[in-house]
């Protein structure tokens, strides 16, 4: 038994020294790629914004302590809304809730838990979306048919009238966001997890677990899934951007995550009505979510594309 | 082919039903007591019950659903002793649901126990008279009566005295002692075009819907006139020229155009356009229901707003489609033939190329509607997408269900269209 | 060549490259895929170019048309073409002259044609560009020209697709396509190689007709020795991206100079030679990658031969005193192949006679597979039509003594793929029995025994998929060891080093991704994992075809080693037919589902054949330019199995019909026929009349 103790401390340090070495190769191909590099520095940078806004923000994000609609000036740098709230305070607190933290009702209290909306609802997406498109692949026949037709139905829904539908049904919140972007995310996973499959399942490996009397979840989990990490990894950085995208989306309708945290949609929304006197407090908030949405793509897709050289 | 076609066509049929099930109980069951909202916090719960009663809540779900999609006019055929007809009325132009009993288009009341007709006048108004009706003894040896009643309702009384009920009108919320004692409200159902009634409103969400789509079919048509052959074209330009300084510009505007909120670019074309240069409207304000018609300057910014987001898209596709097929081996081919450039891109690229990018753009038109709801609520433009925004944000199910139907609905068509196109385009499948 | 024909050797040569290097810029620096190319072609010459997967045969064809992709291009050397460079030559100037002057045959026939294009279309377009014919002309010479390739029903074909027509019409349809302007030079980049072997020889036939008659400088690009000696009238031997040999197609068979070219020789099976007479030679080491090749001879570190100067002078291309041959090699006139002795690295097999046949493992008796399909008219979607079947194998009886080989041959679609799936579980049998040792195998996987499935494991064809990327080496290895318990859990690890000992690779390679192991390499991964679970009868499906001939010696050499070592039992699927002679103690060969011919491996290469195996042994390429090979070429394309023909399956094609004196007799279900020794034929001829053919090849 001490053999394989020492074995298994091996191989861990092994599977450690090959996760940096991984880790050094993936930046590696992230750097070759321009557009990869600008997307992910943007990423890093509201990143790093959501982290510092945690232990500091210049004022109070709620407070109004300031003259309404104010511009730009040297106290409230990009000025202040309507409410004379700081817009710097409150831009850095919006990326809270959709990159840092959940808000989860427990009883009448709420109780913030780590990773924000748009990463769960991506999350949840993948999960739920990968099971569903690698097993109907690889099973095939009925459980292929019905599972997408399933699918075909979830698609059919316009998203935003789906956002709509489940949110007037089930109430705001930031578990019914996640619950909504987890519901129209999967199906795209799925189908992108399908199509890998397809492709994976006729390899010659998955027919020797197959000779071996593998079980179906073996070969799904073990044996396939493995091998379509990659491209649903990719897929997923660009969700969480679209993720961001709705969650904007729905709070410029008034119906994503609820107050008091500010959230960037919602400060559109708010602000909207005094565009005519005072743009500031639209203009900033939209740049944010533009700036972040778009450098997520950017690096997805740089990512993709220099993936697909390396692999030639 | 007739496998494919077939195949499209159910699988169309049977998303649509997984739909409207989904759509239903969701909404349905998973809202809460819609009288509430309706009729305010000053309301007692009995006059909510009764209220709810009339509205058939009290059924269970399942038959709601068969009610919403079915209709209940066939239901209640057998429990009442005539025939029913719709007709329209004159002064909303709404229809409205009448019997025909010897000639004559009545509803029916309870006075002092007693059945009281009112028959239906040219003019749309009715005009009461007492009629004596055939009583039927009930399961409990209560003496009833089906009938229609002024609500569009088939409605059951009990001889000898109605039950309290609480009638809400126009003018507010009254009191009517002697009300049925039961209600089935009369509807074709879905299927055969009839989605209820709006909650909110009271009216027929048919009628109400029908000049919002309209709206909104001019604002996507116009959004997609726009995009197709631009986007096409940018999309083949980018992806012949791989790798070039040309693909790299229009590559990077359409992503950033795609990954843009259509919010965000909304706002600031208002900003631009409407507040700084004040070129054009910054709202779409429609004083007539023709507005768009009289100044089509209104249109100008959804549709730019809408082009935006989706020019990036399509041409993205297009260009990956391209990308890919330009580096077939039946190009090489056609290169190594010595085919000058122009042949190859346009008769050997083109039409494998725009097989792809076609099926996923007709996907994408739920995409759109999605674009258009943003677009609509923006610039208040009076369409599909405000109307089941508004009603989503009311809590009016039945508006929200019938809208969201018909956005599922134009998503599925063009679905089976693009299918149907990818099976024209191509002959492999064309052939098989 | 057997049809020799005179070249003018005096005229300036079509095709002349002098020095060519290639190179491809890559992240960091660039490759050099190509170098020291030199060679030329005259008018009616077929120029075989041949060489192992890698060594840059086709980035010689590519450089040649200037098509070498964004990171590609001609670092040193010319291409001259009739007289002028075609390095320099770029935009309108290349473009006339391709497709006109030069064209090309691709290998994948399927991905060479547009495929939303109409055939005749992309015919007559050759024409209307490079001649501005108008669309009339254009169609009457493409038709005329799809006429001239033997093409059946020609007008009929103008109007279709690529997809359908088959594999075999669609390379017609290349070929008359680079024909249409009468080219000067044409270039044939494995034209076969995706063909089955009747289908191939077809093809060949057709190109060496074409040549005679258009007299047309032709560059042939294969791997396969036995191609080069059908088509070819001289030969460039390359290897790692050098030509290292050059001559007369006879000459290279009979006397190779070059160490590599010899190796080359020694590495494939003769047609009739057999494993317990003969041993095939593996070139030991493998080719290096283009950034890592020696400074000296690039065969160096793999030559038997190797001296001092070979290690630090490179070798030119030198022409041997008294002959037509140009060698690269510093020493070859001091080189007696006759003298070889395999180096003491590479382990052989000691050829064993055939032991006595011993109690049969694995018996079949009218074991069926039919796959339901759905046909695509509104009856069959509605579920009115009658429902039709796929007949994949039918009727498959006969058994396999322990210990010994079943070799099955058949072309593409013949079922041998269905047949060995169903053995292994991964189908279940539609009727019959089947038994292993006297255990039903008609079910599935899922409803068998653990222990039965241990018994059967399979080893697979593309060494690129049968690793998961995912895992390295030891525990793709491992898992079949944990999952069948074959040894206890702590001497796993030593059970899989063992293993890995036994397909001679080192315990180093426990812990690589299977992206750093060569094609062979991984072959050998995927061997010991299937012999992880010590089965006794192991399916390989193709197990050397997709790998170079080198490397496929190596591997079936490690599975004779295996075989007597374990008394393992083999089912071997091969489509190359010399390799299944040699590695198979029994050889079955089937046609559409059936098996049609079935017996001792020696047997089946001589007469009393079935008239399939005869045609398909009269299809085979021979690596033997002198020998005679009977000319029986099988009219049309193989049947629908979801119709076949009634009785004979093969009666429709069968060569041999007019043989029998009343041929309406086929539509009939044929007798299975002893021919004695065990040796059993489906056919309506008698044993008498089959024995009295001639034997196809005569050397």
């Amino acid at each position: 038994m001490a053999t394989t103790t020492v074995e298994g401390l091996k191989s861990a340090a092994s599977a450690r020294a090959t996760f940096w070495a991984r880790l050094r190769q993936g930046l590696g191909i992230v750097f070759e790629s321009r557009v990869a590099t600008v997307g992910l520095a943007i990423a890093l940078f509201w990143l790093l914004i959501a982290f510092v806004s945690l232990f500091w923000t210049p004022y109070p994000p709620n407070a109004q302590m300031f003259g309404q609609n104010l511009p730009p000036n040297s106290v409230n740098w990009l000025g202040t809304d309507h409410m004379g709230r700081d817009l710097v305070s409150r831009l850095m607190a919006g990326t809270q809730v959709i990159l840092l933290k959940t808000r989860v009702p427990v009883g009448d209290k709420t109780i913030p838990i780590p990773v924000g909306v748009a990463l769960w609802g991506v999350i949840g997406s993948l999960a739920f979306g990968t099971l569903l498109g690698v097993n109907a692949a690889y099973r095939g026949g009925t459980t292929d048919q019905v599972s997408m037709q399933v699918l075909d139905a979830l698609i059919a829904f316009p998203q935003i009238v789906l956002y709509l539908v489940v949110i007037s049904a089930l109430g705001q919140g930031d578990l019914v966001v996640i619950l909504a972007i987890t519901v129209t995310g999967a199906p795209g996973v799925a189908r992108l997890a399908r199509s890998l499959t397809l492709d994976i399942k006729t390899r010659d490996y998955v027919r020797a677990a197959e000779t071996r009397g593998e079980s179906k979840w073996f070969i799904m989990l073990r044996e396939i899934l493995p091998n379509a990490r990659g491209p649903l990894l990719v897929d997923a950085m660009l969700r969480v951007g679209y993720a961001i995208f709705a969650i904007g989306t729905l709070g410029f309708l008034g119906i994503g995550l609820p107050p008091p945290d500010p959230d960037w949609g919602s400060m559109v929304n708010e602000a909207r009505r005094y565009i005519f006197s005072s743009p500031w407090s639209v203009i900033w908030p939209s740049l944010a979510i533009a700036s972040l949405v778009i450098s997520l793509n950017l690096f997805a897709d740089g990512l993709r594309e220099e993936l697909a050289r390396y692999q030639k | 082919m007739a496998r494919f076609l077939i195949r499209s066509l159910t699988s169309t049929i049977v998303t649509m039903l997984l739909v409207s099930i989904t759509l239903f109980f969701l909404l349905e069951v998973g809202s809460g007591d819609i009288t509430l909202k309706l009729l305010g916090v000053f309301t007692t719960e009995a006059q909510r019950a009764s209220y709810r009663k009339q509205l058939g809540l009290d059924r269970p779900a399942w038959l709601r659903y068969v009610d919403w999609l079915a209709g209940t006019d066939w239901q209640v055929a057998k429990l009442l002793d005539r025939p029913l007809v719709v007709v329209s009325n004159p002064q909303t132009g709404e229809p409205e649901w009448w019997m025909s009993m010897d000639g004559e288009l009545v509803r029916f009341k309870m006075e002092n126990g007693e059945m009281i007709k009112l028959v239906r006048l040219p003019n749309g108004s009715a005009d009461p008279q007492p009629v004596e009706v055939t009583w039927t003894t009930d399961e409990f040896g209560n003496q009833v009566f089906w009938g229609v009643d002024s609500r569009n309702n088939a409605a059951k009384w009990v001889h000898g005295g109605g039950e309290v009920i609480y009638v809400r009108s126009k003018t507010g919320f009254s009191q009517v002692p002697e009300g049925p004692v039961e209600y089935v409200p009369l509807r074709r159902g879905l299927i055969r075009g009839d989605p209820g009634f709006s909650l909110q409103f009271g009216r027929p969400v048919a009628t109400m819907l029908l000049p919002r789509l309209r709206n909104t079919l001019i604002l996507a048509g116009a959004a997609f006139l726009v995009v197709m052959p631009l986007a096409l074209l940018l999309g083949v330009l980018a992806g012949v020229n791989e790798g070039k300084p040309l693909d790299r510009i229009i590559s990077i505007t359409s992503l950033g155009a795609t990954a843009t909120p259509e919010f965000v670019t909304g706002i600031f074309l208002i900003l631009i356009f409407g507040i700084w240069l004040k070129w054009l409207p910054a709202v779409a304000v429609f004083l007539t229901p023709n507005a768009i018609f009289d100044n089509p300057k209104l249109l100008i910014l959804p549709v730019l707003t809408l082009t935006a987001v989706e020019l990036g898209y399509v041409a993205r596709m297009t260009r990956a489609s391209m990308v890919e097929v330009m580096s077939m081996a039946y190009i090489r081919t056609a290169i190594i033939k010595g085919m000058p450039r122009r042949r190859v891109v346009l008769n050997h690229a083109m039409r494998n190329a725009l097989m792809a990018p076609i099926t996923i753009i007709m996907l994408h038109v739920n995409w759109l509607i999605g674009g258009v709801v943003v677009v609509e609520v923006i610039f208040g433009y009076p369409g599909l997408g405000k109307y089941i925004y508004d009603a989503a944000i009311f809590g009016d199910y039945n508006a929200v269900e019938a809208a969201a139907m018909l956005t599922v609905l134009i998503a599925v068509a063009t679905r089976l269209i693009g299918d149907l196109a990818y099976t024209y385009l191509n002959p492999r499948i064309r052939y098989a | 060549m057997t049809d020799l024909q005179v070249i003018d050797r005096s005229a300036p040569p079509v095709l002349k490259i002098e020095d060519l290097a290639v190179a491809y810029k890559v992240r960091g620096g660039e490759i050099e895929a190509v170098q020291n190319v030199s060679f030329e072609i005259h008018r009616g010459e077929s120029h075989g170019i041949v060489g192992e997967s890698g060594c840059g045969k086709s980035t010689v064809a590519w450089a040649i048309v200037n098509f070498l992709g964004e990171n590609g291009y001609v670092k040193r050397g010319s291409i001259k073409f009739q007289g002028q460079d075609l390095v320099e030559k770029r935009g309108e100037e290349l473009r006339k002259l391709r497709g006109d002057q030069i064209a090309m045959v691709y290998q994948d026939p399927m991905q060479a044609l547009n495929p939303s294009m109409k055939l005749g279309d992309q015919l007559k377009e050759v024409l209307k560009v490079h001649r501005g014919l108008s669309d009339e002309e254009a169609h009457q010479r493409s038709v005329d020209m799809l006429g001239r390739v033997y093409m059946p029903d020609p007008e009929n074909v103008m109007e279709r697709y690529p997809h359908q027509i088959s594999g075999g019409q669609q390379q017609r349809v290349v070929i008359a396509m680079a024909l249409l302007n009468n080219p000067a030079l044409l270039i044939m980049d494995e034209p076969t190689t995706a063909l089955d072997v009747t289908v191939e020889a077809a093809v060949l036939d057709l190109i060496s007709e074409l040549r005679r008659d258009f007299d047309t400088a032709i560059m042939y690009i294969t791997h396969n020795m036995g191609v080069v000696a059908r088509v070819t009238s001289t030969v460039g031997v390359m290897y790692a991206g050098e030509m290292v040999e050059r001559g007369p197609v006879q000459e290279i068979f009979a006397r190779p100079q070059h160490p590599y070219t010899q190796g080359l020789l020694r590495a494939i099976p003769r047609l009739g030679t057999e494993k317990s007479t003969s041993v095939l030679y593996p070139i030991r080491g493998r080719v290096p990658p283009p950034d890592q090749r020696p400074s000296g001879c690039i065969f160096s570190p793999r030559c038997d031969y190797v001296r001092e100067r070979c290690r630090v002078e490179r070798p030119l291309l030198r022409q041997i005193q008294g002959t037509n041959m140009q060698v690269r090699c510093h020493f070859s006139e001091e080189i007696d192949p006759a003298q070889w002795r395999p180096s003491e690295d590479i382990e052989l097999p000691v050829p064993q006679q055939a032991g006595k046949a011993s109690e049969p493992i694995l018996e079949l008796q009218g074991l069926r597979k039919y796959y339901e399909v759905h046909g695509n008219t509104l009856k069959d979607v509605l579920g009115l039509g009658q429902k039709r079947y796929v007949k994949a194998v039918e009727d498959a009886t006969f058994s396999v003594p322990k210990g010994k080989t079943l070799g099955i041959v058949g072309e593409s679609g013949c079922g041998k793929s269905t047949l060995i799936k169903t053995i292994v579980g991964l189908e279940s049998a539609t009727d019959g029995k089947g038994r292993y040792l006297g255990f039903d195998i008609t079910q599935n996987i899922s409803k068998r025994d653990l222990g039965l499935i241990k018994e059967l494991q399979m080893v697979f064809q593309n060494p690129d998929s049968t690793m998961n990327p995912s895992y390295p080496v030891g525990v793709q290895i491992e898992r079949p060891l944990r999952r069948f318990k074959t040894v206890p859990k702590d001497q796993v690890r030593a059970e899989v080093v063992r293993l890995l000992n036994a397909m001679r690779l080192s315990e180093a390679y426990y812990d690589r991704l299977p992206r750093q192991l060569s094609g062979g390499e991984k072959q050998r991964v995927g061997i010991a994992r299937a012999l992880a679970s010590h089965p006794d009868l192991v399916l390989c499906d193709e197990p050397v075809s997709a790998l170079d001939v080198s490397v496929q010696a190596a591997i079936l050499n490690l599975l004779i080693d295996l075989q007597q070592e374990f008394n393992t039992t083999l089912l071997f699927i091969a489509h190359d037919l010399s390799v299944v002679r040699f590695f198979s103690d029994y050889v079955a060969v089937m046609y559409l589902g059936q098996v049609m011919d079935i017996g001792p491996a020696e047997a089946i290469y001589l007469p009393p054949y079935h008239p399939y195996t005869e045609a398909l042994l009269s299809a085979v390429p021979i690596p033997d330019p002198t020998a005679q090979q009977k000319r029986i070429r099988l009219e049309g394309t193989v049947p629908s199995a979801i119709n076949p023909p009634s009785g004979c399956r093969f009666h429709t094609r069968c060569p041999r019909r007019a043989l029998l004196p009343d041929p309406s007799i086929c539509t009939t279900t044929p007798p299975w026929r002893e021919a004695g020794n065990g040796h059993r034929i489906f056919c309506h001829h008698t044993i008498e009349t089959l024995r009295n053919l001639d034997p196809v090849i005569t050397t």
